[in-house]
């Protein structure tokens, strides 16, 4: 950090290369690590898409069921084939996009929320309050977060919302002890003191002047978890504790071709492939945000 | 040897059982602590947070209209939930330790037992599973540090990033339609026979195997950097030769932390894997329990992962100051 001030005293040439010049630039942007990147921001955008308006993009009604078209293979017509039941399944799967990603988005929201809060609480009033939530966050991060999962779905009840809790429960402990550390750090800062000093209550200075400052990294944390979010939503779909069928989700649908897995390979395949598209772009994303952090 | 030099061997000589004691027992102290934590998380998520058990677990069998109050409270007072919530806890945790998790709601049998009947699949499965995944993790990484070829190389480190995007229950599937329906050379189910482990032995390997492929290559590559490495070829010593005799050795030691790092990540990697592949073991047993709502047995199976989570870290740490003299036992 010193030597980015004026006391830098390297010489020009130590300090990297100068930019480059003209078309050379054209082809540094060209190199495979942008393209997978462009690459997995477009898919990202179209899942977006799927999942905001899913009447645009599905060709068929996800739920109407033709005796005369049961388990045709991938066709032009129906890309990822069609069902036991002769519903179109590319039809089905972008139906089931919006449960998916809402479900992951929530688990996320609220990890961030609950931690949010837990570590702004554990961070700034210290005490008795910071080591009754750090032993709290100690059980949470001992057991397996899978393990967490399954009791809250027990607990709860089966279903898509009952899911997102039951993920975002299991992921509050890693968010909020980096919300804690920040919040420490942040804690003794004079612009923390000034405000003190000034009279300003606890509770608007944890929400204007701690909060802003501590959650620069905690936000970078969800943005990593987005894909294994995506994951855990589905494989807890995928074992039937999340929309109940006839109700279309990405995990339920690939469990709904396990029978006929021997006949009917895309069923589970060919959404699979998808789903494992869409977490490796939500990683790749990632990975260049935490280069930019 | 310098009579200072001699002093400081015998010193450490004599102080290092008694660290070693104590290091023994912290780390018995926390595995411990993790099985009551599990326990009790189990007891405030499956007692406590659904507004009535019982009822939860009726509805499950029935059609949840007709159920007769008189049973409800029959059955509340039989699991104690009349009681306040400390004297369940109480004694809910008294009966745990003597070995007493109740009867499962569904066939009324002893919930112990029908753990000791899964429990083996299990522990085979995650271990058969480990093997394959330090074994299959380690060789991308020796091979990925010790090929000339550039596609090869970046072919290798993809290996991690990809696998780490694709989700359990969709490794499982993938093998299942590739080697059993599509060449047909194993089973797609089953608990019979070595041959039915084959498959998901694998899924629960490659699971583990990207994890352990990334932080050994990184070990590896930082190694070959290390100035001892540049004196061995300076020695004349060939590159696979400072590799596999030497640096190898040193990147043992952030595999050895990680297999202790994911030993829940195997668990819970392996109760999805039982599921896919229909096969017996507390994860089967797991999600039978949760479509049933049959909560003494999810508590039972909750508490008995935890345990074996603990034990395997528990070696893992144990095994640790063997591995690397350097670690300072606290």
């Amino acid at each position: 950090m010193a030597s980015d001030g004026i006391l830098d005293l390297t010489p020009g040439l130590l300090r990297g290369a100068p930019p480059v010049p003209g078309p050379a630039r054209w082809r540094s942007w060209l190199t495979p690590g942008h393209a997978s990147l462009a690459a997995a921001i477009l898919l990202l955008l179209l899942v977006a898409l799927w999942a905001a308006a899913p009447q645009l993009f599905a060709p068929f009604d996800p739920y109407a069921v033709n005796g005369r078209l049961k388990l045709l293979p991938p066709s032009p017509a129906h890309p990822f084939g069609t069902d036991g039941l002769g519903r179109d399944l590319f039809s089905r799967f972008v139906w089931g996009t919006r449960t998916t990603l809402v479900a992951a988005s929530a688990a996320l929201l609220l990890a961030f929320a609950a931690a949010s809060v837990l570590g702004l609480l554990a961070g700034y009033v210290g005490g008795l309050v910071d080591d009754v939530i750090s032993r709290l966050l100690d059980i949470l991060l001992a057991v397996p977060g899978l393990l967490i999962s399954l009791m809250l779905v027990t607990g709860l009840g089966f279903g898509s919302l009952n899911i997102a809790i039951a993920v975002g429960v299991s992921s509050v402990a890693a968010f909020a002890r980096v919300m804690r550390a920040e919040v420490l750090r942040i804690r003794h800062a004079d612009f923390v003191t000034a405000a003190r000093l000034c009279g300003v209550a606890w509770t608007v200075i944890l929400r204007r002047h701690v909060f802003p400052h501590a959650i620069g990294p905690v936000l970078a944390l969800t943005a990593l978890h987005f894909g294994g979010a995506v994951i855990a939503i589905c494989s807890l779909s995928f074992l039937g504790f999340g929309a109940q069928a006839p109700a279309p989700e990405w995990g339920n649908l690939i469990a709904g071709g396990r029978s006929v897995l021997a006949h009917a390979w895309w069923i589970s395949v060919l959404p699979g492939g998808v789903i494992v598209l869409v977490v490796l772009a939500a990683n790749r994303i990632s990975r260049q945000l935490e280069r930019i952090a | 040897m310098s009579g200072a030099a001699a002093e400081a061997v015998a010193r450490a000589a004599g102080r290092a059982p008694a660290g070693l004691a104590r290091y023994v027992g912290r780390r018995i102290g926390h595995a411990v602590i993790v099985v009551w934590a599990a326990y009790t998380l189990s007891f405030v998520l499956l007692y406590l947070l659904p507004s009535d058990p019982v009822t939860l677990m009726l509805q499950s069998r029935g059609d949840g209209s007709d159920i007769d109050p008189e049973v409800v409270a029959r059955l509340q007072r039989q699991y104690g939930l009349d009681r306040p919530v400390a004297w369940q806890y109480a004694a809910m945790l008294r009966a745990a330790l003597g070995g007493d998790f109740g009867r499962s709601i569904n066939d009324g049998r002893d919930v112990l037992q029908r753990i000791a009947e899964a429990l083996p699949h299990t522990v085979e499965l995650a271990l058969a599973g480990l093997a394959i995944g330090l074994t299959l993790g380690m060789a991308v990484a020796v091979l990925a540090n010790l090929t000339r070829r550039r596609w090869l190389r970046q072919v290798l480190f993809a290996y991690a990033p990809f696998v780490a995007s694709v989700p359990a229950f969709l490794i499982g599937l993938f093998l299942i339609q590739l080697f059993a329906h599509g060449l047909g050379w194993l089973p797609a189910a089953g608990s019979s026979g070595p041959a039915a482990l084959v498959l998901p032995a694998l899924a629960v390997g490659l699971q583990v195997s990207d994890a352990i492929a990334q932080v050994t290559a990184r070990a590896l590559h930082e190694n070959l950097q290390a100035p001892y490495a540049q004196y061995l070829r300076a020695k004349g010593l060939g590159r696979r030769a400072i590799l596999l005799r030497h640096a190898l050795r040193n990147a043992i030691i952030p595999a050895v932390t990680l297999v202790g790092l994911s030993i829940g990540g195997i668990l819970g990697g392996a109760i999805i894997t039982e599921t896919v592949f229909s096969r017996q073991g507390l994860g089967r047993l797991l999600e039978e329990a949760i479509t049933l709502q049959d909560i003494p047995v999810v508590q039972g199976v909750v508490v008995f992962t935890a345990i074996l989570f603990a034990a395997s870290n528990l070696v893992v740490d144990l095994l640790y100051p063997l591995i690397n003299p350097k670690v300072t036992l606290r």
